[in-house]
């Protein structure tokens, strides 16, 4: 094992609070790499993290740049390309390269902005409904069921139409439409929790209802929260590439990947590389996104750990004696 | 147990089960042998994590990851349940010949399936009868574990029956095949003292009319006597005592033993105070070199640093301690060592 | 130390020094099914009728199987239940009545222990966190750390290493578990303990160790219990007065002696022929409790003892009428018919 036993007290003390600040993050790792997928899933969104960051300094071009010149060049390793447009460009010879590293940003700022606003709401409302329970419970959930039963892109088209596009707008517009599944899901640990013989014993002792969500439920929600709010993320980039390709989400000069598919679609037959690259780069967010979900989902889930792990060990058995 | 017997119908030798955690290698059971004549009851008694559990586990091939079995050898009427024509075998064995009832009947009852759909169904697929007489056997068999209106009951769902209801219905499941080993896990640990004695009195009955031989698992050595011919005492992962339920409870050999019915309560006992085994088991994770109750021993010495080896008691038992027979427990309260 | 019945020897429900908690006719009912959609819903008594007191110092076992009530009889005391009929007096005022703050200044006085020492701990919780949680939501110690010499103090009197205090609670065994909630129930110095089945969880082999320390406090610190238990097996060590509960309704009480070596109600005597008797040798032939049929529901409709369709006596009268909870003699009451009232 990589860490130290918890049995050896007193001696250890000096080394362990020096392990302990980086402890954490190398069994996180170790045991990420044990799960190819996961890892592969969590090394992508780290790089696209990392470019959205840094899209300034790595992008060879800016990305609004048009050149007339310079329209719909296939990427380098094709014939006719030109050098220096690494995918290529688009119809208004912009480097995709550079739009595409762009469009990160501004898919990872409303997708992380959604998923906090939407998922800060939610989860208020969810600890409340089922904390408190009864006529308060009654209301929110009403409210709740409603808005889910409402359709989501209608109501997100109206919300547009009247507040006029914008990435703020996009950003609260998707937000509104998103927060109830956190209250459900809230609401239902919430409700089990409640009968938890520790959630008794902590009312028993006298603490006040505010105590008991915020030191005693709460933190037995942020493994379910964890798991759900990642894979929330990947319905966000989804809605806002849509919205943006409908033309009601990110606005010109600034870009997004559903924009940009949304621009390469008229000139699908004459050039492919405008549509596939940004279609491929929201695929491939989606699908690292829930590969290492995947893998999160599983290691919050003591047991199911436990069961992972040995059946890494398992293997690891037979191929020795193999 | 080194007389000359009849062949056990079940062996198990020298069995040790791990498990492959992410703390590290825990020994779930360390050698454990013991053996079971047909129509025989006997008991295995111990406290939660000695290992009690995972010996009927591993009978039923329900060991599964984490844990494994490492060691020693499972026989059915002397042949071996482990290698791999073995293991066919056990498929066929298990369900038919040998049973298991759990300690909580309502989670291995399907809550979508009336009782008769269960006895139905184990009856046909294990019994192949058909569906009319498969029936019939079911009312009988609820007639036999004593539910009233059977006919009635077998068209009812699970959450129809009480507890000790639900507890005869999980029985009436394990003899539906007409095993010849049952093997109880805490049969009556969830259920209420008056239902507790019922249910007892039952398998007792059942044992007597079918034949049947009984594994009885209980951390409770109260509900052993009136059960079981034979007990064996677990601790961490091994046996440490086994012989006969008189001898055991009349010259219980090692001080775990001795503590153990010491602190069991009885009715008539009028002292206000229990004798109580202080401390806690060792962890398996990494267990002692010597002997696995030395922590806890009124008794121990340094000679008890080294692992003690199994040895046959006069009055036919088998004890694993370095100094077996003396009075290890001095009276309540006063809890100096004599020594 | 041997001996102690003479010190037991109290004159209950009538005890001659103001006693810490008197229960008078208290009565509990619960929601059940609506009969008909939005119409009221049904009533079920869980507890009717209790009265009894309880003199400082002293334990009162309850005992009573499942669906008899004694755990919500437990919770009623401790007043997060709502009661329906009667008081509950504690030190000498009404507390039936006790909300909000009130009622949360009362967990000082009155702590829980619970039945399993598994779920009852919060598992992200360090064990000093939940020792001193209790002093901290009540402004004793302003933090977790200046309440550290205080908790190593508790952890003395139920006999933890103090090497315990930072560690989670999923590193110990069953019985040292239930010391911590022993503690933390300890932590606010509360005058009346219920300790809700604070056994039935644990090994057989380690029911001792608890029992004997609550005994070990109670001397030291002048502890009441309420004792909660399924069965008959280990209150007699702890208890100096035994109530049994039967359906909602106190059946017997009486000094523990008595209620074990001359049962008056049927029901007790079935109680303490279900114990299991562990020697072989004294291993009696098991009679078996007549409540094998009985239908699982608490409700039981028409006047009468509510005993009367588990009870080989049960003549007219029983089916008439239902037995008042009368003293027969001494400290001993009984809710029957066939025991003679003096």
């Amino acid at each position: 094992m990589t860490i130290t036993s918890t049995s050896s007290l007193p001696e250890t003390t000096l080394k362990q609070g020096l392990l302990m600040s980086l402890a954490p993050v190398g069994r996180f790792l170790s045991e990420l790499w044990r799960d190819k997928a996961g890892f592969a899933g969590f090394a992508f969104l780290v790089l696209l993290v990392l470019v959205a960051l840094f899209a300034p300094l790595i992008a060879p071009h800016d990305p609004a740049a048009q050149s007339v010149m310079a329209r719909l060049k296939p990427p380098v390793w094709m014939e006719g390309s030109v050098p220096g447009y690494l995918l290529g460009t688009d119809m208004l010879g912009r480097d995709i390269l550079s739009r595409l590293l762009y469009g990160a940003r501004s898919s990872l700022l409303v997708s992380v902005s959604v998923v906090a606003l939407a998922g800060s709401f939610g989860v208020m409302a969810g600890l409340i409904a089922g904390y408190k329970g009864g006529l308060t419970d009654a209301v929110i959930m009403r409210i709740v069921d409603v808005q889910v039963a409402f359709p989501g892109l209608l109501l997100t088209l109206l919300l547009v139409a009247v507040i006029g596009p914008s990435t703020t707008t996009i950003i609260v517009v998707l937000a509104f439409s998103n927060w109830m599944i956190y209250t459900r899901v809230v609401r239902g640990i919430v409700m089990s929790l409640r009968q938890t013989p520790f959630i008794e014993a902590a009312e028993v002792v006298g603490c006040k209802s505010s105590r008991i969500i915020i030191k005693h439920i709460l933190p037995n929600l942020i493994a379910p929260l964890l798991t759900l709010g990642i894979l929330e993320f990947t319905n966000i980039i989804l809605a806002e590439a849509a919205l943006s390709f409908l033309g009601l989400g990110v606005q010109p000069p600034a870009t997004s990947w559903g924009l940009d598919v949304a621009g390469g679609k008229n000139y699908m037959m004459i050039a492919w590389w405008p549509i596939t690259f940004p279609g491929l780069a929201i695929a491939m967010t989606v699908l690292s996104i829930n590969l290492f979900a995947n893998w999160l989902r599983v290691t919050t889930e003591p047991a199911e750990r436990e069961k992972r792990y040995a059946r890494g060990r398992a293997a690891k058995m037979r191929r020795t004696k193999a | 147990m080194a007389n000359a017997q009849p062949t056990p119908i079940l062996e198990v030798r020298d069995l040790c089960v791990e498990f492959d955690t992410m703390a590290g290698l825990v020994q779930g059971l360390r050698g454990v042998s013991f053996s079971v004549l047909p129509g025989e009851t006997m008991a295995l008694v111990g406290e939660s994590g000695s290992g009690k559990s995972v010996t009927a586990q591993a009978i039923m091939g329900l060991i599964g990851l984490p844990g494994r079995i490492s060691s020693g050898d499972i026989l059915w009427k002397g042949q071996s349940l482990l290698t791999r024509e073995g293991q066919k075998a056990a498929g066929k064995l298990r369900g038919k010949s040998v049973s298991m009832v759990f300690q909580d009947p309502m989670t291995s009852l399907n809550p979508l399936m009336t009782i008769g759909a269960h006895l139905v169904e184990v009856l046909r697929r294990h019994m192949g009868l058909s569906k009319d007489k498969a029936f019939a056997r079911g009312v009988d068999l609820l007639d036999a574990v004593g539910i009233t209106e059977p006919k009635r009951r077998m068209g009812q769902y699970p959450h129809e029956f009480s507890g000790g209801m639900r507890q005869r219905v999980m029985i009436a499941l394990a003899i539906a095949c007409e095993p010849e080993l049952l093997i109880a896990d805490e049969p009556t640990t969830a259920l209420d003292v008056t239902i507790q004695a019922q249910v007892l009195d039952l398998l007792a009955d059942l044992q007597k009319s079918m034949g049947l031989s009984i594994v009885l698992i209980t951390h409770d050595l109260g509900i052993v006597a009136g059960l079981c011919e034979k007990v064996a005492v677990m601790y961490a992962g091994s046996i440490v005592e086994a012989g006969a339920a008189e001898t055991v409870f009349a010259h219980a050999e090692h001080p775990y033993t001795q503590g153990l019915i010491r602190s069991t309560p009885r009715l008539d006992d009028r002292r206000a105070r229990l004798v109580s085994i202080d401390g806690a088991p060792p962890s398996l994770l990494h267990p002692p070199k010597g002997c696995a109750f030395q922590s806890r021993c009124p008794v121990a010495s340094r000679q008890c640093d080294e692992k003690p080896a199994r040895q046959a008691t006069p009055e036919g038992g088998t004890v694993t301690c370095w100094t077996p027979s003396v009075a290890a427990w001095a009276e309540p309260v006063d809890r100096q060592a004599e020594v | 130390m041997t001996d102690q019945s003479n010190r037991f020897a109290t004159d209950h429900p009538v005890a001659p020094e103001m006693p810490i908690l008197s229960v008078r006719g208290l009565g509990v009912t619960f929601d059940g099914e609506r009969e008909r959609p939005f119409g009221p819903p049904k009533k079920i008594q869980a507890l009717e009728n209790i009265t009894f007191d309880l003199a400082r110092g002293k334990t009162l076992g309850l005992v009573g199987e499942s669906g008899s009530g004694k755990s919500t009889l437990g919770r009623a005391i401790l007043r997060r239940l709502p009661i329906s009929d009667g008081r509950v007096i504690f030190d000498g005022k009404d507390i039936s009545n006790v909300k909000g703050e009130a009622l949360r200044r009362l967990t000082r006085d009155i702590q829980l222990i619970f039945q399993d020492p598994y779920t009852s701990l919060n598992p992200r919780m360090k064990v000093l966190e939940l020792i001193a949680e209790p002093l901290l939501v009540h402004g004793i110690v302003s933090s977790i750390e200046e309440a550290r010499d205080q908790v190593g103090e508790l952890m003395r009197l139920v006999n933890l290493p103090l090497d315990a205090l930072d560690r989670f609670p999923h590193g110990f065994s069953g019985g040292q578990r239930q010391r911590i909630g022993i503690a933390r129930a300890l932590a606010l110095k509360p005058r009346l303990i219920i300790a809700d089945e604070p056994v039935s969880a644990l090994d057989v082999s380690v029911r001792a160790q608890v029992v004997n320390l609550m005994q070990d406090l109670q001397q030291e610190l002048g502890l009441t219990y309420v004792f909660i238990a399924h069965d008959l097996s280990v209150v007699r060590h702890i208890s100096h007065d035994i109530a049994i509960l039967h359906r909602g309704h106190m059946v017997e009480m009486a000094d523990r002696d008595a209620i074990y070596e001359a049962p008056e109600h049927p029901y007790t005597k079935v109680l303490l022929s279900a114990v299991p008797e562990p020697d072989p040798a004294l291993r009696r032939n098991g009679d078996c409790a007549p409540e094998a049929h009985r239908p699982p529901e608490l409700n039981l409709a028409g006047p009468g003892c509510r005993y009367r369709d588990c009870c080989d006596k049960s003549g007219g009268h029983c089916q008439r009428e239902a037995p008042p909870f009368a003293r027969h003699g001494g400290g001993h009451w009984a809710a029957c018919w066939h025991v003679s009232t003096d």
